[in-house]
């Protein structure tokens, strides 16, 4: 009599444990998707700003035509920034990919802030309509970018931690969750970063 | 039969087949303790002593145990929110500020029919599939998504794709997406029992291999039958549940496709929709790993036809296209569609010019007798869904709303500057200091919205905006989600009585968890009642015929109590509270009531029918923006 209802507990535990992993396998997936899902607002975002800097340059050469170094290094910047945001969104899972484009943002963040400290020295530029306008999306964008970070980081917090706890780490080892990568402001580009003046 | 007796029978049958279930798991237990009993008196024959005190007991909770969990484990994993399911199944979202027109048209479809229906608007997502097929999932109307394929994109007009996303739409309205998760969980549970048993029939079938020469047939025996005898009735079990599910799947379609006729004008566009699915070489399979999980939630057969026993009519989770089409056109000559490419790029919608449109709207708003709202419906059983007026309505409205408020609604950073202004009062000094106090950008954001704002008409506009909002709001992170619910909470205090309202079905759309149910007798709420309705009938031209009317509708027994005074707002609110954890039976009386008080002078203005959507709303019984019939 024992021996088969020790086999049936057993097979009952078993069937129970699968159906756990299971289950908190398809948890990860779910958190994992909505720090992706988080990072595609962030990266809606850097496209916007990505787009405004061309136009920025192109209306502030006119008037600094003695800045043409500043000016470049902006346009190195966003190409850079451009490529390495690309590679991240293709697998925001990837922590290389992730630290190239915020250290690539972080670069262009600073020649920005650069750019728009020089042209402080021109009247005529901040006089500007068009160019007074650039700055105005310019600074919105930083804005959303600063928003659209917040729930990034929140969402991979959730992941993180999903991802270490005990259950789920062993699952998480064995089904290579790799853990996910805030995205952190180093100081040194945080200083140079546009400043963002709403008015 | 009209829609609403069509309804009324999908949901009987409906109910007669969740019953049977119940009745198939009552069989189940019978069944695996009878079949015990005669296991238990083989096993007598071979060992001394065979009777194990409270085997029954053990038997029947063991069973009931392994079926709850296995339900349990299944409807985890389907619970997430609708947007959470979609991703899993390979969706796309699609942004507000999509530039592809075609997903352009469709978030635009969605959105005039949620705000015609008077719901939070659904995420939209994006299957890449040829296929013509759609799904909405979510279990609450606040977390909800609507998914087409790409094939619904190239193949359907505009019409045809209103036609889906109604057929969408009244599955979110309907709870059909919670009904098949309990049907799902369910026959999973039932599906773990023959599992257990096929487990214990393998391992047993070792354990003879593994004794090799001297065989334990003795021990193994029981073992054998024991698992054969699970597998048996849980495979039994099984088969009569998806039986069952399948057929409470495919009445909810049948329901579905009736109420897509009824929110779109064009009755034979959802005809044309399935007969462009039936022409060659498209049909509806979406190819997706995940499809299985969620086959009885896709608006035709998601799964590649033809997998033999389990696609019969027995079996299938959605009805032959053929007979929906016949449903819907008895005189259909069985022609399927000519597929032409029906979307040339461009986004063709009625273009308003902006000022007759929105004067003969407005009109429409002002005068001409308007249509009792509620009258049509029997007891109001069934969800109330928007008719094409309605929809068209909310198309005009939205189209009519200065872009730069629309725009903001749609993304999520701004979107919290768009619902913030739904709770301002007329002079919102003390609410604007504020927000400057909390969030700076955000109190910028809302000052640059405010001229838009007060240019609109706040009556006709403020839901639709909530609605509009609260999509986008969805994709809030956690923090983010809790500091603007602290700083709604502090706005509403300033409020006006519709703000607060709006405040109300706002923090309720945003916070997690739904409050209790307390009340569950009309005696302890029959003062509040009186204040709610009162305050509905203190509009009317003869407030206390109306509040007489409307108490009618209420069913209590004994006289209608006298029209109360209107009340502050604060007592307002708290009476609304209290309904509002009140259970589903009262809280859709009451719905009622309101709307026959609103109804019985015979005329509903537009200030009087946003007073009752925002009180329904609250009471968790969406209603359909106002349109009046003479239109």
């Amino acid at each position: 009599m024992t021996p088969w209802i020790i086999l049936l507990a057993l097979a009952m535990l078993a069937l129970i444990a699968v159906v756990w992993a299971v289950a908190l396998y398809n948890g990860l997936v779910t958190v994992r998707n909505r720090f992706i899902n988080a990072f595609s607002q962030i990266d809606v975002q850097l496209k916007r700003r990505h787009d405004l800097i061309p136009n920025l340059v192109e209306t502030t050469r006119a008037y600094l035509a003695h800045e043409a170094g500043t000016l470049e290094a902006v346009i190195a910047a966003r190409s850079s920034a451009v490529s390495a945001g690309a590679r991240a969104a293709a697998d925001p899972t990837d922590p290389s990919a992730m630290s190239g484009m915020m250290a690539a943002e972080g670069a262009l963040g600073a020649g920005l802030g650069r750019l728009l400290a020089i042209s402080e020295n021109y009247p005529q530029l901040k006089a500007d309509a068009t160019c007074s306008q650039l700055r105005e999306e310019l600074a919105s964008t930083e804005n959303r970018i600063a928003f659209a970070r917040q729930a990034y980081n929140d969402a991979v917090m959730v992941y993180n931690t999903a991802r270490e706890l005990v259950p789920t780490s062993f699952i998480a080892g064995a089904c290579n969750f790799r853990p996910a990568m805030p995205y952190e402001i180093d100081d040194q580009s945080h200083r140079a970063a546009p400043v963002v003046k709403l008015t | 039969m009209n829609f609403f007796s069509h309804q009324d029978a999908a949901r009987a049958a409906s109910r007669r087949f969740v019953a049977l279930l119940v009745l198939g798991i009552v069989g189940l237990l019978i069944a695996v303790n009878v079949l015990t009993t005669w296991g238990l008196s083989f096993t007598a024959r071979y060992h001394d002593g065979g009777s194990i005190p409270y085997i029954h007991w053990i038997v029947t909770v063991g069973t009931l145990a392994i079926v709850a969990v296995g339900s349990w484990l299944k409807m985890r994993e389907l619970a997430g929110g609708g947007p959470t399911l979609a991703v899993l199944l390979g969706g796309r979202e699609v942004l507000p500020s999509t530039a592809n027109a075609g997903e352009r048209r469709l978030r635009n479809v969605v959105e005039e029919m949620a705000i015609a229906a008077g719901i939070p608007v659904p995420a939209v997502f994006v299957l890449e599939s040829r296929g013509i097929n759609a799904f909405a999932a979510g279990h609450r109307l606040d977390d909800t998504a609507i998914a087409v394929t790409t094939g619904c994109l190239e193949h359907l007009t505009r019409d045809e794709l209103q036609a889906v996303v109604g057929h969408e739409t009244s599955h979110l309205l309907n709870g059909d997406a919670q009904l098949n998760l309990r049907l799902m969980g369910a026959v999973h549970g039932l599906f773990c029992i023959c599992h257990i048993g096929r487990l214990i029939l393998n391992s047993s079938w070792e354990q003879n291999d593994w004794y090799d020469g001297r065989r334990q047939r003795t021990t193994s025996f029981p073992v054998l039958l024991a698992g054969l005898a699970m597998m048996l009735i849980g495979s039994l079990g099984w088969l009569m549940a998806q039986v069952v599910r399948a057929c409470v799947s495919r009445q909810r379609e049948f329901l579905a496709d009736a109420a897509a006729v009824q929110f779109t004008r064009n009755g034979s566009a959802m005809a044309n929709v399935l007969k462009k699915a039936l022409a060659s070489g498209i049909g509806t399979t979406v190819n997706h790993p995940q499809a299985p999980l969620a086959s009885q939630l896709f608006f035709a057969n998601a799964l590649s036809p033809g997998r033999g026993f389990f696609s019969r009519s027995l079996f299938a989770s959605h009805p032959p296209l053929l007979e929906r089409i016949r449903r819907l056109e008895p005189t259909w000559d069985g022609q399927p569609a000519q597929l032409t490419s029906s979307f040339n790029g461009q986004e063709s919608v009625p273009v308003a010019t902006h000022n007759s449109a929105y004067d003969s709207a407005h009109d429409r708003w002002q005068n001409g007798p308007a249509q009792p709202p509620l009258h049509p419906l029997p007891g109001l059983r069934s969800p109330v869904l928007p008719g094409p007026e309605q929809v068209d309505f909310a198309g005009d409205l939205l189209r009519l709303l200065p872009d730069s408020l629309t725009a903001a609604a749609g993304e999520t950073y701004s979107a919290r500057a768009a619902i913030v202004l739904t709770l301002l009062s007329p002079n919102p000094l003390a609410q604007l200091t504020r927000i400057r106090a909390t969030d700076q950008t955000l109190a910028v954001l809302v000052e640059r919205l405010l001229p838009a704002w007060h240019s609109v008409d706040a009556t006709r506009a403020r839901l639709p905006l909530v609605h509009l909002a609260l999509g986008a709001l969805r994709r809030l992170s956690p923090t983010q989600r809790t500091s603007l619910l602290t700083l709604i909470a502090d706005l509403s205090r300033l409020s006006d009585e519709r703000g607060k309202l709006a405040a109300h079905i706002i923090q309720a759309n945003l916070s997690e968890r739904r409050g209790p149910t307390d009340f569950h007798a009309f005696a302890p709420l029959l003062g509040d009642i009186a204040t709610v309705v009162g305050s509905i009938a203190a509009s009317s031209t003869a407030p206390d015929e109306a509040f007489r009317a409307g108490w009618q509708r209420l069913l209590i027994p004994g006289t209608a109590p006298m029209l109360p005074a209107r009340p502050v707002s604060e007592v307002l609110m708290h009476a609304l509270n209290k309904l509002a954890r009140a259970n589903g039976a009262i809280r859709r009386r009451v719905v009622e009531a309101c709307g026959f008080t609103v109804a019985a002078d015979g005329r509903v203005t537009a200030d009087e029918a946003e007073y009752l959507r925002l009180v329904c709303e609250m009471l968790g019984q969406p209603l359909p923006i106002f349109r009046d019939r003479s239109a």
